[in-house]
Order: C-alpha cells, then sequence, then structure tokens
C-alpha cells in the first residue's frame, strides 16, 4: 500500500465505486489472493478467466452499497 | 484474508465487501466457464476424413474461372484487408501456414482460446461484410 494514497479501505472502495481505474487497482490489488484463487483453472492461473472476472467486477463495483 | 495496510480500519465494512466481491467473482467464473463449454469445439481440416471432403474434381470449373468467382475474390481480399492486424495473422498462420491453435497461440503469445476466438470474429466479419451490398 502506498503510503498516503488513501486513508481507510472505505475511501479505497468509495473511489472504485465512484469509478476511479487508480482505486479499482488497489482493489485488485487486496484481493490478489481471491482473484488467483478463482482465476485458476486446472492448477494454473488461466489469464482469460482472470481477464473476465477483473472486467466483471469493474462493471458491477458500483452496485455495492456501502 | 488479510488485507495490507487497511488492518484496523472499516472491518465490518472489510468483511461485508469481501463476501459481496467473493460471490461477485464466483458467478464470474460460473457464467464465463458456462460460455466458454458452450462454445462448439474447433475440427482442424486435417481431422476430418478425406471422404467427407469433397473432391477437387466435384468442383464445376468453368464457374470457378468465370467472372463472378473473380469478383467474389476480390471482394474476399477487399473483406480482409479491413480486419484488424490480429484477427489477419491468426487467419493467415492458420490457413497460408497451416499452423495448429496451440503452434499459433505459441507464436503470438496468446492464450489457444484467443485463437479459436479471433479466428471465429474474423470469420463472421467476413461474412458479415460479404452479405452486405
Amino acid at each position: 500500500m502506498p503510503a498516503g494514497k488513501y486513508d481507510s479501505f472505505r475511501s479505497v472502495l468509495e473511489k472504485a465505486i465512484s469509478g476511479s481505474q487508480d482505486a479499482l487497482e488497489e482493489i485488485f490489488r487486496l484481493y490478489e489472493p481471491m482473484l488467483r484463487k478463482y482465476s485458476t483453472l486446472d492448477g494454473q492461473i488461466d489469464e482469460d478467466l482472470r481477464q473476465y472476472i477483473m472486467i466483471y467486477i469493474a462493471k458491477y463495483i458500483s452496485k455495492f452499497v456501502i | 484474508m488479510v488485507l495490507h495496510g487497511y488492518q484496523d480500519l472499516d472491518g465490518p465494512l472489510r468483511a461485508r465487501f469481501t463476501v459481496w466481491l467473493e460471490q461477485l467473482m464466483s458467478w464470474a467464473r460460473k457464467n464465463y466457464l458456462h460460455r466458454i463449454r458452450s462454445i462448439p469445439k474447433s475440427v482442424g481440416l486435417e481431422q476430418i476424413p478425406e471422404e467427407l471432403l469433397v473432391r477437387e474434381d466435384e468442383y464445376d470449373l468453368e464457374d470457378r474461372s468465370g467472372d463472378g468467382f473473380a469478383f467474389e475474390e476480390e471482394r474476399l481480399a477487399q473483406a480482409y484487408s479491413r480486419l484488424p492486424l490480429m484477427k489477419k495473422r491468426i487467419l493467415a498462420l492458420m490457413f497460408v501456414d497451416q499452423l495448429s491453435p496451440a503452434e499459433i497461440a505459441a507464436r503470438l503469445h496468446c492464450s489457444i482460446r484467443t485463437v479459436y476466438n479471433q479466428k471465429s470474429r474474423a470469420i463472421a466479419a467476413l461474412r458479415k461484410w460479404l452479405s452486405e451490398k
């Protein structure tokens, strides 16, 4: 986490929900282990699946109600 | 899950978002797997039994050398030139160089699925353009 970039997880989430690409990338960084888990097919990371999940998150994160 | 840098902040919100996000990722994964499994598998020409392929002597040679054929060929060339570079390369490697999808994927540093997808989209685009008057 780059020092001073965001005050809290809430601020990252609020910015990601409001469409900030930078905050969304921070969400991806924070949830990298989960992203890796769901992107794994036959024991290997499937890059297409990973991209699909990331696009899905980018599309639907605005639906999350804080 | 440990979220580095934010452990002490907004605990309940983080927990709620984590559950929501995991559900979303699970849906995305299921959706993706459903989509790729519904795509019919492509079969290489070399895998088709010879008796099922049309023999050259079954063609009407006069038709092939006629003006109509030349016109269609020119239209195909024009349509091909409209394709994006990646799709052109995949079609050329597949149909001219006769490489397998795996070989093309290795050469273009992409997945085999991308090769299939790009090929299908390229052919669909060519069909669409050729059907336009």
